[in-house]
């Protein structure tokens, strides 16, 4: 609406997710992980029907992450 | 998403097609609809609400508007029954024609039937959209809860004002429900969701390959057992909130009839008191239609008035002609006695000298003369002229008489138009209370019944709740010692690990951005509520959990009461909070807004609505905007600027200014 806008809502979701994972004891999903995650979340937001294929998504993601145990953390 | 191209047909005033266009540039995104009240402007509004969600609501928010009450009446009456709204939009760089139409029929005045409604989403160069997934779509472009914030009139504002400061549960409900949409706020609840989800069926595969093996057995029936117990507790507390959202809008409808209600007790009282001021105008016109009788009876000969009036000035005039000839007479008489007694004595009375011989002769001449004349004058009575006037003298007020009766004439016929006037207003609210037979007490027995199961259901939810997580938890550690099994694929492991995490730091993060989208929400209130405001007491504005507001002053407390005015720039300042918070991006319509403001508001508003560079769309009437005075307001931001013209009752215009 105007031109100074701060944080996307999305991406205050992201930030609000980080700050807990970085007080969480052994957190082994990193940032990168949670940037699809959320990515997937928010492009889907407004999907209230069938979401299976988010799920499928998000496991896709998340089994990518089991995979590699938390390596490649750009972010953390 | 921005609207491109509004086309009607029969829809509201605007009988026949009509095609108004929308595209403006972001350098210029204002489109102002001029119109005086009555032209057509909320039905414009209600033609980009209908035709993008298929349901209109009455001014109060919450009453739903059948869409029948919107077709043209002249339309209907030609035997012109089709109706609809097209509209022609565009969103993430894709544009879209959204129609929406039906067929209109009519067996009563005042009762429209519409039938057939259709509706087609195509985007452009693509293929039609399947019509059961288009409200998900629409819904997904601009969501119909939060459609509130984007397109709302001058009365609706003030429906929601009253929404922010209500006490009732419901009522903080919608706000709080609407508001955590527009920001975004379920994004992260479905996302928790959709983890249990994955969760539970990597739970169940590593189940399904650890019963294989018979040692397992123990911890494979527990599992089922809690997993069974879980899906048990969760369908009662699915039933229970398909209760409580029934509840919710059980409430809402009878809280919507009973304001309905409010509206009917008023026209109630107002139509007794009009008949209790018939009773006393019909009671003022028989006693004045008494006292022109009464004028008329101890009046009878005012139809012979004239006649009579003339008789009684004649006979003053008779009196005053023998009052002259009775003067002349004596005049007369007095100078022959005079003369007789001259000749009589043979010396004058006057002077006492003898009269002579030549003197005597022209005595007796003078004397026959005299004589003469006496005999001639008139011998008419002065008393019987008097009688005569004494007798007709009454009738000499016939003047003051018929003014008397004529104003009296005059006051009855005012007193009838009086009368006439409220009966017809009793007529007229008649016909509105027509039909209502509801009992006001039944009504708020019944809410207060609702509002108690309602709580009641609320505990029960809580109580269920608490259940299902500490189910839920138990399952999860059933799954961890399910996991921890050799037999299970250290992949699968690792991902329900994973799934474990995920889930936590999700339902740990959910307050903290919750916390932060309100207190973004809050500032850009506070922002504009300093912005639009002209009162310099205020120093913002906070928002509490459920979103209720509160102005502060500058020292930090909270002030309870403010003016109506301030109330309408609070809510206003709150919308364009959310508007430019929301993750939605859609124009803001906006119909009849400053209706209330005095002018230092009005042109606040004005001079923030030229601070936007996404579209805006104005219906104002000439009380509110007038160009030569505020267009500078909008600092060269109006893009484009129709008038809406009335043709008759029933028809309307739109042409460009």
């Amino acid at each position: 609406m105007t031109p100074l806008k701060p944080l996307s809502p999305r991406q205050e979701a992201l930030d609000s997710i980080l700050q807990v994972r970085q007080a969480y004891s052994g957190a082994t999903i990193n940032a990168d992980t949670w940037y699809k995650i959320v990515g997937i979340a928010w492009d889907s937001r407004m999907q209230a029907g069938d979401r299976r294929e988010i799920q499928r998504s998000l496991r896709a993601v998340l089994l990518e992450a089991a995979r590699t145990g938390g390596q490649h953390d750009a972010a953390s | 998403m921005q609207l491109l191209e509004l086309k009607l047909r029969n829809w509201g005033p605007f009988y026949g097609e009509h095609k108004v266009d929308l595209a403006v540039d972001p350098s210029a995104p204002v489109i102002l609809f001029r119109g005086e009240n009555m032209r057509g402007k909320t039905s414009l509004l209600r033609a980009i609400v209908w035709c993008l969600y298929g349901q209109l609501r009455e001014q109060d928010g919450r009453t739903p508007l059948p869409v029948g009450k919107m077709v043209n009446l002249d339309a209907l009456q030609a035997g012109d029954t089709p109706f609809g709204v097209t509209l022609r939009f565009s969103h993430n760089g894709v544009e879209y024609v959204l129609h929406r139409s039906g067929t209109a029929d009519s067996d009563q005045p005042d009762k429209v039937i519409v039938s057939q409604v259709v509706v087609d989403l195509i985007p452009v160069g693509g293929l039609p959209y399947p019509a059961a997934n288009i409200p998900e779509i629409i819904d997904g472009i601009i969501s119909r809860d939060i459609a509130d914030f984007f397109f709302f009139d001058g009365e609706m504002l003030t429906r929601f004002e009253e929404r922010l400061r209500e006490e009732r549960a419901t009522s903080q409900g919608f706000v709080r429900a609407q508001v955590e949409r527009a920001l975004g706020l379920p994004f992260m609840t479905n996302l928790a969701s959709d983890l249990e989800t994955i969760q539970d069926a990597i739970t169940a595969s590593m189940d399904q390959v650890l019963r294989k093996e018979k040692k397992n057995n123990a911890l494979s029936e527990k599992f089922r057992d809690k997993t069974d117990e879980l899906a048990g507790v969760e369908k009662d507390l699915a039933d229970l909130r398909a209760r409580d959202t029934d509840l919710v809008a059980q409430i809402a409808d009878y809280e919507a009839q009973l304001s309905k209600v409010e509206e009917i007790k008023e026209l109630y009282y107002e139509r007794k008191a009009l008949e209790a001021d018939i009773e006393r105008g019909e009671d003022t016109i028989k006693d004045i239609r008494a006292s022109i009788a009464n004028l008329a009876e101890t009046n009878w000969w005012l139809p012979a008035a004239d006649t009579l009036v003339a008789k009684l000035e004649a006979a003053e005039a008779e009196i005053v002609a023998a009052e002259d000839a009775d003067r002349e007479r004596y005049k007369l008489q007095f100078r022959i006695d005079q003369v007789e007694k001259q000749l009589g004595s043979g010396v004058c009375p006057a002077c006492g000298q003898p009269v002579s011989v030549h003197n005597e002769a022209e005595l007796n001449a003078e004397l026959s003369q005299l004589r003469q004349e006496l005999a001639a004058s008139p011998t008419k009575s002065v008393d019987d002229a008097r009688r005569q006037r004494d007798r007709l003298r009454p009738f000499g007020r016939a003047a003051s008489v018929l003014q008397r009766v004529f104003e009296q004439e005059q006051d009855l016929g005012r007193e009838k138009l009086r009368v006439d006037k409220k009966r017809q207003r009793t007529r007229q609210i008649s016909e509105q209370i027509s039909g209502n037979t509801v009992n006001i007490d039944a009504l708020e027995r019944t809410l207060v019944h609702l509002k108690a199961t309602k709580q009641r259901s609320g505990l029960a939810l809580s109580g269920l709740e608490d259940k299902r997580q500490a189910l839920k938890n138990e399952v999860n550690r059933i799954g961890n010692q399910i996991a921890d099994q050799p037999e299970v694929d250290e992949t699968e492991r690792r991902l329900q690990r994973s799934v474990n995490e995920a889930q936590e730091i999700v339902s740990k993060s959910f307050d903290h951005f919750r916390e932060s989208m309100r207190d973004r929400v809050a500032k850009a209130t506070s922002d504009l509520f300093l912005r639009l405001t002209t009162e310099k007491e205020y120093s913002g504005v906070s928002i509490n959990e459920d979103y209720l507001l509160s102005v502060i002053d500058h020292q930090g407390r909270a002030l309870s009461m403010i003016s109506a005015g301030a109330n309408q720039i609070l809510t206003m300042a709150f919308i364009g909070a959310l508007a430019e918070c929301s993750v939605d991006e859609a124009p803001m319509v906006m119909d009849t807004p400053f209706g209330r403001l005095d002018t230092g508001h009005r042109n606040a508003i004005l001079s923030w609505v030229s601070t936007f560079n996404t579209q805006v769309i104005l219906f104002v009437q000439s009380g509110e905007y007038e160009p030569e005075r505020h267009a500078y307001l909008l600092d060269g931001k109006i893009g484009r600027e129709y008038t809406i013209d009335r043709l008759s009752p029933t028809r309307s215009e739109v042409h460009a200014a």
